[in-house]
Formats: C-alpha cells, structure tokens, sequence
C-alpha cells in the first residue's frame, strides 16, 4: 500500500487530479459556507445577467446565481453518485467474496445471478427501472447499484480465487483462525488493489451517466440544482445565450477527466495486471529454459 | 466448428425466456396502476372503483401472474406488444419505424467508429511515443470524459446556429447524420482504438515479425500482418458495439430530436406509457443477446484456438 501511495505522489498528474477532486467533495459538503448566494433565489430582474461581484458566473434563466447553482449542484451530481458507488462496491465486494471463498454451491447461485444481471445492456435497464419506479435520482441511483453491483461481484470473485489457495491463507485457515478473521486480514487487503482500479475507472463513466439522465430530465427534477439538468436548461437558451452551457459543462468534464486520469494513475501504480502477466510470462521462460 | 456454432446460438432460447420474464416483471413491479393510468389518459373524468374493476376484466389483469406472463408471451412471439397506454395504437406500429430510425443511426456509428479507430490506432501504433500518438491519445482521452450531451449541444451552436452548414434537428438527408455521428462516435472512439493501439504494439514485438523484418519484408507487409493478428480483439468489441450505441443513442436521439427508440423510450416514461418501455427494453436485450452471439462466433471463426472451449 505505502509502495503505490509513495508511486502516486510522484505522479504530478494524479496529484493534481486528487487535489481538485478533493477540493470539489469538500467545497460541495460545506457549500452552504461557500456558495455566495442562495441557489433557489429567483430574481426576474437579473435574468441571463452576465458575471458581476454579486454573481461571479452570471444568473441563469430565472435569474438565479449559476456559481451557487454549481457549488450546490456537487452534492447531486458527485456525492451522491459517490454514495452510490460505495453501496455498489460493498455488494460487489461481499459477495464476490462469498463465491470466490466459499466456491461450490454459493458461487454457483451467485454467478448464475451475475450472468443474468449483465446480459442486460445496463444503460437500458437503467431506463426500464426509471421508466417502471418513476423519475429522481433516489431510482436512478438505485439502478446504478443494481445493474453494476454484478460486474463488481465478477472481477472480485476472480480475484479472491487467485489468494485462497495461497500459502498465508492456508496456514492461518490450519492454524484454527476464523474464516472472518481470513477474510477480512488476509482476503480483503490482497484483493484492495483492485477494488480501487475498478471504483477509480467506474466513477467518472457513473457521473456521465448520471448527469446525462438528469439532463433528459429522468433525474433530478427541478429546482434541485444539478449539474446535467442545469446543462439542459441552458440548451434551451442557446440560440442567445450559449454562454450560459460552458460552466456546468465544464464542472462536469472537470469531473470526469479527473476521476479518468486518477484511475489510470493508481492502475499504473499499481500495476495488476501486467504484474499478473508478467510473472506468468517470466513463469513460463524458466521453465523453458530448464526443459 | 458447427457444434460450437449451434450449440452458441441454441443459448438464445433460455435467454430468451429469462429477458421477457424480467421485463414482464418490471412491469408488474411498477407501483402506478396501469388501469388508472389508461383511464386517466383516455381523458375519463371521474375514475370509479367499478370502472377501475371493468377496465381490469377487460384488460385480462384479473387473471393469475403466470397465466398473464404467458398470455403475454404468446402475443409478443406473434409481434403483437399491445397497445399503447396513451395514443391507444398498437406498441408495434409505434416501434418500428422509431427502432429503424435508431438502427440506421446506430450502424452509421459503428461504421464511422470502426473505421475511425482502426485508421488511429494504427497512426498511434506506428508513431508510438512521438507527439502525434500522445497527442491523439491526450485529444481522445479527454472527449470521451465530456458529455456528450454537452458535446452535442456545443456541436449544434457552432455548426448549426453560428456557422449554419448542417440541421440542427431531425432526419430527412444525409447531413442530419453527420452531427450525431461525429459526436457519438468520436466518443466511443477513444476505447476503441486505444484497444487496437494496444493489441498492435503487443504483436509487434512477436516473433513473427522481427523474422518478417530479418527476411527484409517491406514495412507495408509487415504492418498488414501486426494488423491482422491484432484486429481479433477489437472485431468481437465492435460487434458489442452495435448493440450498445443502439441503448447509448438515448442521450443523443434526445439533443438532436431523433425520431429513434431512445426518444420514444424517454417521452414514454414521462407519459407513464408502461407497454412501450417494456417493448423497448425487450428488443433491445433481446438484440444485445443476439449480437453477443454473433460476436463470439466471429471471434470463433477468427480464431481457432478458441472453438474448443
């Protein structure tokens, strides 16, 4: 672990990307105390006003302050698709444990699950869960977590199943250890590499999807500040304002580009599955040879 | 060969009752009561308990889940997808013109995606680590993390409304397509030829090659072979790809007002036009399923060592 952190903090890109995505969730939880004006307020008189003192970014269609709009739109369109990922991975990660450690008839139940989960194309049930339990980010969060929860499930299975049979594991499972005791000290950090490589490159394609149902106006509904439904308020507006689309668009790509970089730093720095590759290759060489 | 091939495509049969079971389900899951949603629509002033009993019977919702599941069944084999909540016209007439409109869409992406990410990866390949392969690939990278909503919406001030060359909306010629095509393709080209890039380095350290090179093969020749061995890889991605930008056209089918699936999907949930949504989610589980197959029998064919397993 001190190895990949020491490898990142090298990794002027990844830092700086950490260092803006550290700075919007911070920013976004307090944004009571920095958003400079409420992001409900409505004031007819300023509509479509261009930047000043009072409203760094200008006001939207109904005159409210777009800079408030953004800092309050963090807390829907990233924490909250934060949140969601962390239940997905908690599913994925228990349950691609209980198959991979346990194999046999669990697994089996558990992957016939997975199989079936995944050959549903995920933007597709999304839409079928919205369209059957209605619009808000509640359901469109809960489709997240349910179509992308097997696909977690999938590569930690494999994963455990790599380190169950490895010698620690076995030793501590002869020793009279508990199998909790195993899982926790021994599987979890042995599969934690990859938990992360997989969070780090799913979260920027969720908070595209995300803001793009908001944006079709599946999401959020109004006058929630979002990100996606800001983008598509001020579409309306383009033929005179087209200002008004660059400061959510940009918050989101600023986003998503970051997350982006960030997982393939830590991928990089990590290096599961060339490292995989590599010793399998370097594996076969010597034996090779030795033949 | 043929074994592989049939036994693949007899795998179609048990997914196929497992998607229309699912999406059967869903529905009956939905917590709006579809009576109460066919009354309302129909503009029915005061929705009695015994009208809401009547329209029940008449709709056969009365009878049993299973009894229901496989009535319904039986009509959808027989193209029938009932009838729309709202415009009260049957589900099928509404589908398909809006499914050929998405699948025309659809295809002119993959075509323009294929040929975009094979002619890049092969540039990037060549040129690895020089300026034009980090440029494409930092170009790249960053498109395909922008909306492409926002792609769109900025696509259609500048090209349509700024510069006026190509329609803002619609279908009709060729030039409607150019738009939407450049924006959705441009996205998914970033994963696609960072995939052939990739497989084409890996090859040309191969052994084949440096004996290609060593007999004094032309550098033509022997890119032609990396090419070969290393398009296996993306030929089974690419035929995943059509099933996937037919469910990805919704956003886009949104910004340029295309009269596809994607639109037709998104109006019905708002309408809360229950048969549409679930025709919609069967074609198009049922296509992803069918070009997933296709995906691996072409992979199969292109590959022997894999027929076996």
């Amino acid at each position: 672990m001190m190895n990949v952190w020491s490898k990142i903090k090298k990794d002027r890109i990844a830092v700086s990307c950490l260092a803006i995505i550290l700075m919007i969730i911070i920013v976004g939880i307090f944004a009571n105390f920095f958003a400079p004006n409420d992001p409900l307020e409505i004031n007819a008189t300023l509509k479509f006003d261009g930047p000043s003192w009072e409203y760094p970014l200008g006001n939207d269609q109904l005159g409210r302050c777009m800079l408030s709009r953004l800092i309050f739109g963090i807390r829907t369109s990233v924490l909250f698709v934060l949140v969601a990922m962390f239940a997905t991975i908690s599913i994925g990660t228990i349950l691609g444990i209980i198959a991979g450690y346990f194999k046999g008839k669990v697994d089996e139940v558990i992957m016939r699950v997975c199989d079936i989960v995944l050959s549903f194309p995920s933007e597709v049930m999304t839409l079928a869960i919205v369209g059957m339990f209605g619009t808000g980010l509640k359901n469109i969060l809960l489709a997240c977590i349910l179509m992308k929860w097997a696909w977690f499930a999938r590569v930690f299975r494999s994963a455990v199943m790599k380190y169950t049979d490895k010698n620690y594991v076995m030793f501590s499972k002869a020793s009279g250890c508990k199998t909790g005791h195993i899982l926790r000290k021994h599987i979890l950090p042995a599969i934690f590499p990859e938990i992360a490589v997989m969070a780090s490159n799913n979260i920027s394609s969720q908070i595209l999807m995300v803001s793009g149902l908001s944006f079709l106006g599946l999401g959020v509904q109004a006058p929630t500040p979002e990100w996606g439904m800001m983008l598509s308020e001020a579409k309306d507006a383009m033929l005179i304002h087209p200002y008004q689309m660059l400061p959510s668009g940009i918050a989101i790509m600023v986003m998503a580009v970051s997350f982006s970089f960030l997982g393939d730093s830590i991928r990089d720095a990590m290096d599961v599955k060339h490292e995989g590759y590599a010793l399998k290759k370097n594996r076969f060489k010597r034996k090779r040879l030795a033949a | 060969m043929r074994n592989y091939i049939i036994r693949r495509i007899l795998t179609i049969i048990p997914m196929f009752f497992i998607i229309s079971f699912i999406s059967f389900v869903l529905i009956n899951l939905s917590p709006s009561d579809p009576v109460e949603i066919i009354l309302r629509a129909n503009g029915v002033p005061v929705v009695t308990e015994e009208l809401i009993e009547e329209t029940k019977i008449e709709l056969g919702l009365d009878q049993p889940f299973l009894v229901r599941y496989v009535n319904w069944l039986n009509d959808v084999i027989h193209l029938d997808f009932g009838k729309s909540y709202v415009t009260q016209q049957p589900v099928f007439k509404m589908i398909s013109p809006a499914f050929g409109y998405t699948m025309q869409l659809a295809l002119a992406n993959t075509v323009v995606t294929i040929m975009l990410s094979i002619f890049l990866g092969i540039i990037c390949a060549q040129f690895e680590g020089r300026m034009i392969d980090r440029g494409t690939r930092s170009f790249l990278f960053i498109i395909s993390a922008m909306p492409a909503f926002w792609i769109g919406t900025l696509a259609i001030w500048f090209f349509s409304v700024k510069l006026n060359l190509l329609p803002t909306s619609g279908v009709g010629s060729w030039t409607n397509f150019v738009l939407p095509t450049m924006v959705m393709s441009i996205g998914y080209c970033g994963f696609y030829f960072r995939m052939i890039r990739n497989s084409m380095l890996e090859n040309m350290n191969e052994n084949y090659v440096v004996y290609a090179r060593s007999c004094g093969v032309k550098e033509k020749v022997v890119v032609k072979h990396i090419f070969r061995n290393s398009i296996q890889t993306a030929v089974a991605a690419f035929c995943m790809a059509i099933p996937g930008m037919m469910a990805g056209t919704v956003v886009i089918e949104n910004v340029f007002a295309w009269p596809g699936l994607g639109r037709l999907c998104v109006s019905s949930i708002f309408n809360r036009d229950l048969p549409i949504i679930q025709a919609y989610v069967l074609i198009l589980a049922l296509s992803y399923c069918l070009f997933n197959i296709f995906g691996d029998i072409v992979t199969a064919v292109l590959n022997p060592k894999l027929r076996k397993a």
